[in-house]
């Protein structure tokens, strides 16, 4: 589990990013942090592995806690972060090198590292890509790739920070993908920061983020059945919730809060 | 545009008993063929020089004209070594003379040495590169540099910071050729008036590309301690370079090449 404490955070003295934190991430849990630019996603995030450490308060992973500069490296072989530019985060010059990368750090036999390396990139569907070097990938491969190199940390737990924010639309349902099947079949915990609501609907919960405050949490469906929340905080719900929070608003109660379009389309049979 | 032109001499990836060979032989033969370079005197051991690398160029199996592509550049500088030695050698019987301008017939031989020898040079370090990944390379220095860690050399780091520059060079040559693109579309004129002009010119292309190289540098320091890089310590590596008889056999070979050219200098 990851427990976020009472954290308080600062970049500069006199403006707070975050402020008294409290948040509890299950494993397998998948969660998604919501909130407009400067709200302080990404340093929520940053706080998890402990890229940055809270003024006060505290945060644990599995009972390790990030300010204990040993027990922070384990949080760190547990926890696996990818970033937003899918350029800046690939150190090797090959794909399966990069995969490689984090298991050496972890002083891994090579046996066994070839095994992980093989096994993430099955998994992420990348063997055909194994010898080439980053700058020939596209956006999409770049961030499987990290989501591989994650993978073959062997992370209980995986932080995305706007993953998909650089890429194009197809290539975002590529990475959409990879991180679902992680998540489905190896029981990762998943923390999701986005602003695109579409994407935080795959979420079991959503955290919306103002001013470094949680404002919101609960299920996708709550949260975004609050439109005018959703629009205080200047973002945008996708198309379906929208038409469905309409209806709603319209007098149709039972439909608040449907995302989905298949179900919208089925409870809108049922009601004639 | 940038991008092709400095890709030059980058591994070309072929099958051959070269390309097989391990880094650490394959950088120490260079040494030694660099070395040698400098102890040949005469033509035969010109010759025997030449006929090693072509040796070498066809086991590696590599077409003519990807060496060829790498060696332009080199071929200017060898040429301007060559005039110049051909001017200021001042030995030997005089042939033609301009005021304090001398050629002379030693010289001519001796600039063409020279250039040969700085053609050579430069050509079987290319072979290296040619058919050697980066990785191999970086991974065989570390290995080479590793007993010098004993004086605190920073072995690890140095490969490290290689390989990474490595990486960086396409995705940084692309970035520029992005951000003079940029300033085109506002109106730049990059590649025209005089030299000083266009060494002007440079200054709104390199700033933005040290910025964003800086920012970059930062996210992927970052990405690397989240995947717990901490330097050298505690780290494994995953292909680690395999010493075969055939690397001893290789080295053999440039051993003998060392007193055969000794041996040459004689005649």
């Amino acid at each position: 589990m990851i427990e976020i404490k009472g954290v308080y955070f600062a970049y500069d003295e006199d403006t707070p990013v975050l402020k008294n934190i409290n948040l509890n991430i299950e494993r397998g849990e998948w969660v998604a942090i919501i909130g407009p630019n400067g709200s302080g996603k990404s340093t929520l995030a940053r706080q998890i592995n402990g890229l940055l450490l809270p003024d006060s308060g505290n945060v644990c992973v599995e009972g390790l806690s990030v300010l204990n500069s040993e027990q922070l490296w384990q949080i760190r072989a547990k926890v696996a972060f990818v970033f937003q530019n899918p350029d800046n985060q690939l150190v090797a010059t090959s794909v399966e090198d990069d995969i490689a990368f984090g298991p050496e750090n972890l002083g891994l036999e090579p046996e066994l590292i070839t095994e992980r390396v093989e096994n993430a990139l099955n998994i992420t569907g990348l063997q055909q890509l194994r010898n080439k070097p980053p700058h020939l990938l596209s956006g999409g491969e770049k961030q499987r790739v990290a989501i591989a190199g994650a993978l073959a940390m062997a992370a209980e737990y995986l932080i995305m920070d706007e993953p998909t924010s650089m890429l194009d639309p197809h290539l975002r349902t590529q990475v959409l993908g990879a991180v679902r099947q992680l998540h489905a079949n190896y029981n990762m915990g998943i923390v999701y920061v986005t602003n695109i609501l579409e994407e935080a609907f795959l979420a079991d919960r959503v955290v919306a983020l103002a001013n470094g405050v949680i404002v919101a949490q609960g299920t996708p469906e709550r949260v975004f059945a609050d439109t005018t929340l959703i629009s205080r905080l200047g973002l945008e719900l996708p198309p379906v919730c929208r038409i469905s929070s309409l209806l709603a608003d319209a007098g149709y109660e039972r439909l608040r809060g449907i995302g989905d379009l298949d179900q919208l389309v089925e409870v809108l049979c049922k009601l004639s | 545009m940038f991008k092709e032109k400095l890709l030059i001499g980058q591994y070309y990836p072929i099958e051959s008993p070269i390309h097989r060979l391990d880094a650490r032989a394959k950088i120490l033969a260079s040494l030694i063929y660099m070395i040698t370079l400098f102890v040949v005197n005469n033509w035969w051991g010109y010759a025997l020089m030449a006929a090693v690398f072509l040796l070498n160029t066809a086991i590696s199996r590599l077409p003519m004209a990807a060496v060829w592509r790498g060696l332009k550049i080199i071929l200017y500088f060898s040429i301007l070594t060559m005039i110049f030695n051909f001017f200021f050698y001042s030995e030997g019987e005089i042939i033609w003379q301009y005021k304090a301008l001398i050629l002379t017939d030693q010289g001519i031989l001796h600039g063409i040495a020279m250039g040969l020898r700085l053609l050579l040079l430069v050509a079987f370090a290319s072979l290296l590169t040619l058919t050697t990944t980066p990785i191999q390379l970086t991974d065989g220095l570390e290995s080479l540099l590793n007993p010098l860690s004993v004086i605190k050399f920073p072995a690890h780091d140095i490969a490290m910071m290689t390989s990474i520059a490595l990486r960086f060079i396409p995705t940084i040559l692309e970035e520029f050729d992005r951000i003079i693109l940029a300033q085109r579309a506002r109106g730049a004129t990059i590649s025209q008036g005089s030299f000083l002009k266009r060494v002007k010119a440079m200054v709104p292309l390199m700033v933005p590309l040290f910025v964003a190289a800086f920012r970059r540098a930062e996210e992927l320091a970052q990405a690397m301690e989240a995947k717990c890089y901490r330097g050298g310590k505690g780290r494994s590596r995953w292909k680690k370079p395999q010493w075969h008889q055939r690397d001893s056999g290789y080295l053999i070979l440039f051993a003998l090449l060392v007193v055969a050219s000794v041996l040459l200098r004689g005649i």
